[in-house]
């Protein structure tokens, strides 16, 4: 087995799981998650050469990940850039304890990919700030801006549940 | 803020307090005012409580994604089997059993091996093989006449992101087939341009000096046959494209007789306008 192969098979021993799960997030389903944890996969044998430092393989993966997502939905982010502003303030208030993975589904499911991805990041607890903006080649401040934002809007939908779910609270079109 | 604690306020501690928690970089000595400002300011010990214990509620909500038991064996296989198909490299990843198979949704068709001795399993391998090279070959002399078009946005998002690195791609021997266009500024374009991936379009690499002659501004230009892309751009000259962002990047897409060009420049609008030839533009 060559090297290209063995560092391959290792990667997705060690990432599979985690990437299963980010697409998921992204796509909200279990059929679109699955195909684009074997997309990601299949590219990254492809693209191969392009892995600079095989120490960054797993945001690599990550970033393949996330552009096969774009890819494959076509919209244009710019479309979605007018509705930031209508982002709600956090609440004082916990969120309560019957929180599921549904339940977030259901929220992230309505939030602008700009937002949605570095909430999915953050929380996934794997990459620092700087990382999660190289993924998304925006500067460090914008991350932390959205996901401050995005939190914000998390945490209201969590509160008052009667917000949740709308699919023009944030990008002013529906979804 | 609460004026006791005046070596950092509330609202600096508890940035400083999320950038040490997220694993990034901090100044030591703002991490170390941050948690000395922690222990003495109740308001902030029950914000960052709560925050803390919100992001660790809702953090395990997030990761609880039950993932299909069968998944790694399916990506496994699907790698062997695109293995196969990229050049005979059939032992490239460990075997999978062959009851883990099961069909991929990416690849219609493909069903579970049968076990059979390891000589016979060898020769259907080189078997596949040699017929997966065939059948590309021929592929590869069936679309040639008719173009294999591809997607302007694809190209330029790839350029775009920081999957690869243009520097590494190869200088094209004949630029000469990728002229330079007329309708925008070219006097920062002074290298080859390189081959962009295995389709025939080229990427001159620039940098544009910036406003205040300080530092330099990556750009790209994409240059492309019209007759290679599914969709052309509408605009026809670089002034008329509208500006686009990929990324760190603004781009303008146009076409100029049978080449298609997007020209990336990282930034804003402003540094893209400086590219725009004063007075009139011979076409």
């Amino acid at each position: 087995m060559d090297h290209r192969a063995r560092k391959l098979a290792e990667l997705v021993e060690q990432h599979y799981e985690l990437l299963y799960r980010y697409a998921y997030r992204l796509t909200g389903s279990v059929a679109d998650a699955e195909d684009l944890t074997q997309q990601t996969f299949l590219t990254a044998q492809c693209k191969w050469d392009q892995l600079r430092d095989e120490t960054c393989a797993k945001s690599w993966l990550f970033t393949i990940t996330r552009n096969a997502y774009l890819k494959q939905r076509r919209t244009p982010s710019c479309v979605l850039l007018g509705s930031v502003d209508e982002l709600v303030e956090p609440s004082s208030e916990p969120p309560s304890d019957d929180i599921d993975s549904e339940a977030i589904q259901n929220i992230l499911n309505t939030l602008p990919e700009e937002f949605r991805t570095p909430l999915i990041l953050f929380y996934f607890q794997e990459f620092s700030y700087k990382e999660i903006a190289d993924q998304m080649g925006v500067p460090l401040g914008t991350v932390m801006s959205r996901l401050a934002r995005a939190r914000a809007h998390l945490k209201q939908r969590l509160t008052i549940p009667e917000l949740a779910p709308s699919s023009h609270s944030l990008t002013g079109h529906a979804s | 803020m609460n004026p006791r604690f005046d070596s950092l306020d509330c609202t600096t501690t508890r940035q400083a307090l999320e950038l040490v928690r997220a694993g990034d970089p901090t100044d030591s000595g703002v991490a170390a005012s941050a948690a000395q400002h922690l222990r003495e300011c109740p308001e902030c010990q029950i914000v960052v409580g709560k925050r803390a214990e919100f992001d660790a509620h809702i953090g395990a909500a997030f990761r609880d994604v039950p993932v299909p038991a069968d998944l790694k064996s399916r990506i496994l296989a699907g790698l062997e089997r695109s293995a196969v198909q990229l050049g005979g490299q059939s032992t490239a990843l460990p075997p999978v059993p062959p009851s883990d198979i099961l069909p991929l949704s990416t690849v219609p068709g493909f069903q579970p091996a049968r076990r059979m001795r390891s000589t016979r399993r060898w020769l259907l391998r080189l078997s596949v093989a040699a017929v997966a090279l065939i059948g590309v070959g021929l592929g590869l002399w069936w679309t040639k006449p008719f173009g294999m078009t591809e997607l302007l946005d694809d190209m330029v998002a790839q350029i775009a992101s920081d999957e690869i690195d243009p520097a590494a791609f190869p200088a094209l021997a004949d630029d000469a087939a990728f002229p330079l266009p007329a309708t925008m500024v070219t006097r920062y374009l002074t290298e080859v341009p390189r081959q962009f991936g295995s389709s025939s379009a080229a990427l001159y690499l620039f940098q544009l000096p910036s406003r205040q002659q300080r530092s330099e501004v990556a750009c790209r230009l994409l240059v492309v046959p019209v007759a290679r892309l599914q969709v052309s751009p509408t605009a026809t000259s670089f002034r008329e494209g509208a500006p686009v962002y990929f990324g760190r990047y603004c781009t303008r897409a146009w076409v100029e007789g049978e080449l298609a060009f997007v020209c990336l420049v990282q930034g804003g609008e402003d540094e893209m306008q400086r590219l725009i030839p004063r007075g009139p533009v011979a076409i």
